[in-house]
């Protein structure tokens, strides 16, 4: 009875931990959060690299986000690991099915990775067909 | 006096003397003493001098063994491929695969009916894959499988029955079609927008010798792997898509170019076991419910993974890369430095064929972790093959030893014999150790030949030239140890134990036909602790049976019967045999399952059509990268759990003595079969969708193409249509809307915004820019545009009016005294009113119901309101 109660309460607690930081992600907005507010908001983050795109943007790293930051410290893209449901491929192509969107190859190699890019909801998702699974979903101002 | 009587007499008297005198009763006692110690000791030496004789024996049957067990002189299988051997072995496959069933209907003009069930189940599940696509088969006038692809092999008996035996010992298919899947181009015959001869497309007889090699060398966990359908020969020297000189696709297929083909065998071997990686890293990433082991959290972790990515937003493209903390010293090659994917294919493929440089570079817990998730911790090296070659001779006299003490217990001591077992067994050149003794050799000469013939290094092995010469020498030794300990041991338990050995024997062979130790694996397979689980589950039998014969067998003998018995189902051995002979099992239903997977999807289609449906998460079958119809993926999906059990029976029928008798699958054992199912079903299906989706292409490209002219013909003829037509925009997205209604009925592979981009958005231009219509709208689009235009002019009229009425009040002229400055005041006052009337004239046009289709020509409606400015001015001056 006692590891029951220990188990129900352990999934309780990881739910609550891992929905408080979806809530978290979601309150950072490309295009319109500072960086010291997304710092506010996710806690200091383990790496701050410079961008290999644009000189003088920056990536803030944590374990499950990346945070693209421009020059004048907005965050412009914010780079998220896919939850449970959104693994999938499918899902997203029928959850914005009357939405016009693009979907192109853009590596072959090591990876085959695809792009499901759907610029009026300022999406991007990465997936890579080789393991049939949704790698990473990157959020950034729509257009 | 008789002698009797004498003994009687004194024998009397010496009773008397007892009972009267302690001194005869104490010396009699040490006498018996002495005797009997006397007696023990002669007991011992005996039976020491027998134990002796034996050893002695067994050295003297090792020499004569040894020279019968060298190799040396042996045929080695790999290299001169004798195509009666290679018969032989396809025949002694086929027979492993048959469990009774038969197909209906024919191909190739034969019937599959009368085919041995696998060569029909070859053909059935590969008809796509065998021949020339350009041309028909059904005039061959054969009588079997291997007919067929010697005719397609133009006569080639040795290439016809290599690549069928590569079919047979992996599961999949060495392609022999001039189509190649997943290229730009669909016709069969061409490729890379060149025509081929059909024979470039033909893996040729030293390919498929590779292969051979290759299908023997693969680990079991490369073979039947459920994922992998087929292997192209692609006619060039690059395939489509990619700069390697060989693929793999989403679908279950291998593309390997003549690049590859030309590699040597150590190379050609490494290429294609990356590429059958794929499908291994996927299928035990299933086992785990991962995608993949590679793209598992667990896998980034132990090899200290991480993934660079940026995306450019000016450009909306993802740009990324995979770098690893691990020392650059750790990875075996640059290739394996590009992705955790990557890293873990490279180490399955050098754990396999370059077991020393694996060793040399690979961190030990990953190393662990591949020997024990993929290869069972068996290792290739040298020490590995020694290892393993050993574990295969132990197994297989574990395996064997029953039997043949058998035959010569029934040879020697027959059932109904008065003589003891433990006197037959107390000679140490009884016949019975004797005809033991003289199987040992064709035992080891037949394992040797056993591994040879299923293992590629083993030839090597068992040459003496060959670099692992001292460990074949080792092996040898240290078998001939075991085999001595081994019959030695049941000779001192003849000896000891008599005919308790004999009832041994008995238990032992009905223990191991009533014991199936695969049932016990598979029973565990879902249990968190599988190894305890199987444990006891054999414990608990063993107990059971040797508690019925507890008063035959001592304590003591019962406890070493067990522990052999146990030794003949090891958890290692049970959970390899489990795998692989459910996967051959399985292989014989696969066509079944296809067929049932076919009619799945069949059926999902007729139901009823809806765009509306929501996809119903998790999804075994995703669908990949392509778009299905959320109803249709949610039916597919249930069929995979469901019907398809239902219409696939998992029974096989074999035949015994003229009756037939059923093999029929509990629902543990098909809990078991699923977990290798639902990958074979899913590749099916993945197979399916690639067709049907081209099918579909197709098809609605060819509706569009016939439908045009009725579609640019309806919007002409139909006014209504045209009734309200304010703008372009609102046209193309009425359009749009109204050309959907021509759209296919049903539509699975496609969503509908997919068909308005690829379809509509054209039909919709074409018929907008078609000179009638585009006439037709321009016309509605001005009347709209003057209706709504005429908005604005009526309001700036009208407040101009009113303003300049105002000015007029304010500045009369009527007065003398101030008639030329009111006059030059109202001319001001009025002119300025303009701009105030030409506000309020734009704010009403804005309020009009209109507005939304014109906004976008308010500058325009401005300057020209603007322009009407002077006359307006003047006409109101001109008044009073």
């Amino acid at each position: 009875m006692k590891s029951v109660s220990f188990l129900i309460f352990t999934i309780l607690l990881s739910t609550f931990t891992s929905c408080t930081r979806q809530y978290k992600v979601a309150k950072i907005i490309a295009g319109k959060t500072y960086i010291d507010e997304a710092v506010d908001i996710l806690d200091e983050p383990q790496m701050v690299e410079q961008s290999p795109v644009k000189a003088g943007n920056n990536l803030y790293v944590w374990e499950d986000i990346t945070l693209q930051v421009n020059s004048q410290d907005v965050v412009t893209a914010i780079h998220k690991q896919p939850i449970e449901h959104e693994l999938t491929l499918q899902f997203w192509k029928h959850h914005y099915k009357e939405i016009q969107t693009t979907f192109t190859k853009i590596q072959s190699s090591p990876s085959i990775l695809w792009q499901l890019n759907i610029p009026s909801k300022g999406i991007n998702v990465i997936y890579d067909e080789r393991v049939d699974k949704v790698t990473k979903v990157i959020f950034y101002e729509a257009n | 006096m008789k002698p009797i009587k004498f003994i009687r007499v004194h024998f009397k008297l010496y009773l008397r003397l007892l009972r009267n005198s302690q001194k005869v009763a104490l010396t009699s006692v040490f006498g018996v003493m002495l005797i009997m110690l006397t007696a023990l000791f002669s007991y011992h030496v005996i039976m020491n001098s027998s134990q002796k004789s034996t050893f002695t024996k067994w050295d003297e049957f090792q020499s004569g063994y040894r020279s019968i067990a060298s190799v040396d002189s042996a045929q080695c299988e790999f290299e001169d491929f004798d195509l009666n051997k290679l018969k032989q072995e396809v025949s002694e496959l086929e027979k492993s695969f048959e469990t009774g069933h038969s197909l209906e209907g024919s191909l190739y003009g034969l019937s599959l009916k009368k085919l041995p069930f696998i060569q029909a189940q070859f053909l059935a599940d590969n008809y796509n894959l065998i021949g020339n696509q350009n041309k028909s088969y059904n005039s061959l006038n054969c009588k079997d499988a291997l007919c067929i692809l010697k005719s397609i092999y133009s006569g080639d008996e040795l290439a016809a029955n290599l690549n069928y035996y590569w079919y047979l010992k992996t599961g999949s298919v060495l392609s022999l079609s001039n189509h190649i899947p997943a290229q730009k181009e669909k016709k069969p015959g061409r490729y890379n927008e060149q025509s081929h001869e059909y024979s470039s497309y033909l893996f040729n007889q030293d390919e498929l010798k590779k292969f051979y090699l290759l299908a023997k060398s693969l680990p079991t966990s490369f073979l039947h792997t459920p994922l992998l359908k087929s292997i192209h020969k692609v006619p060039s020297q690059r395939v489509e898509g990619t700069k390697d000189c060989s693929l793999t696709t989403n679908s279950g297929e291998i593309l390997i170019s003549e690049v590859c083909l030309g590699f040597s065998n150590e190379d050609f071997f490494k290429s294609i076991a990356f590429q059958i990686s794929n499908f291994v890293d996927i299928e035990k990433g299933r086992e785990i419910k991962k995608h993949s082991i590679s793209s598992s959290e667990d896998w980034i972790y132990k090899s200290l993974w991480y993934e660079k990515g940026i995306f450019d937003i000016s450009k909306k493209k993802y740009l990324s890369y995979w770098k690893s903390f691990m020392p650059k010293e750790s990875f075996i090659n640059s290739i394996s430095r590009q992705s955790p994917k990557n890293q873990l294919q490279t180490l399955l493929v050098q754990y396999r064929f370059n077991p020393a440089l694996f060793g040399q570079k690979t961190p030990e817990d990953i190393k662990n972790y591949i020997s024990n998730t993929f290869f069972q911790n068996k290792s290739y090296d040298s020490n590995g093959l020694y290892k393993q070659y050993l574990d295969k001779v132990i197994t297989m006299w574990s395996q064997d030893e029953l039997k043949l003490w058998s035959d010569c217990l029934d040879e020697h001591i027959p059932q109904d014999s008065s003589v003891s077992a433990r006197e037959i067994a107390s000679k140490a050149d009884s016949p019975l150790f004797r005809c033991v003794d003289k199987k040992i050799p064709s035992f080891l000469s037949s394992s040797i030949s056993k591994i040879k013939s299923e293992n590629y290094e083993a030839c090597g092995f068992f040459n003496s030239g060959y670099k692992t010469s001292h460990l074949t020498k080792k092996f040898y030794s240290v078998v001939d140890k075991f085999l001595q300990e081994q019959v030695l041991k049941r000779k001192i338990e003849l000896q000891n134990h008599g005919n308790e050995v004999l009832l041994a024997q008995h238990i032992k062979e009905r223990f191991k036909k009533s014991i199936d130790p695969i049932n016990y694996y598979v029973n565990c397979f879902n249990k968190d602790d599988q190894r305890k689980c199987f444990d006891q589950k054999v414990n608990r039998k063993l107990d059971n049976v040797l508690s019925k014969y507890k008063s035959k067998l001592s304590p003591y003998y019962s406890k070493l019967v067990k522990n052999d018995m146990k030794k003949l189902f090891s958890y290692n051995e049970s959970m390899s045999k489990a795998n692989e002979l459910t996967k051959k099992y399985l292989a014989p239903f696969y066509s079944k399952v296809s067929f049932a997977a076919h009619n799945s999807w069949k059926y999902c289609k007729k139901q009823s059509f809806s765009k509306d449906a929501k996809v119903s998460l998790p999804l075994k079958f995703s669908g990949g990268k392509h778009f299905v119809n959320a109803k249709l993926l949610n039916c597919l999906n249930s069929q995979i759990d469901s019907q398809i059990f239902s219409i696939v029976d998992f029974t096989a029928q074999k035949t015994l003595d003229e009756q037939s008798v059923s093999f029929e699958l509990t629902s543990s054992e098909k809990d078991f079969a699923q977990s290798f199912m639902t990958n074979r079903i899913t590749q099916i299906y993945s197979s399916l969708l690639e067709q049907e989706l081209t099918f579909e292409k197709e098809k609605t490209k060819e509706h569009f193409i016939s439908s045009k002219e009725k579609i640019i013909e309806d919007f002409l003829t139909n006014e209504s249509f045209f009734d309200e037509v304010y703008s372009f925009n609102q046209i193309t997205t009425d359009c749009l809307e109204k050309v959907s209604e021509f759209y296919p009925s049903k539509f699975f592979y496609q969503s509908e915004s997919q068909l308005d981009a690829q379809y509509g958005k054209g039909l919709c231009n074409t018929i907008i820019t078609h000179p009638k219509v585009s006439q037709k709208i321009n016309d509605k689009i001005n009347y709209y545009w003057n209706e709504n235009k005429s908005v604005a002019q009526d309001q700036l009229s009208e407040s101009f009016a009113d303003y300049s009425e105002d000015c007029k009040d304010d500045y009369p002229v009527s007065d003398k005294h101030y008639s030329s400055r009111n006059k030059r005041m109202r001319t001001i006052c009025i002119q300025e009113s303009f701009q105030m009337a030409l506000d309020d004239a734009l704010e009403e046009w804005r309020d009009d119901d209109l507005y939304e289709h014109f906004y976008q020509r308010e500058q325009m409606l401005g300057r020209e309101l603007a322009s009407l400015k002077n006359a307006h001015v003047q006409k109101e001056l001109s008044t009073n």
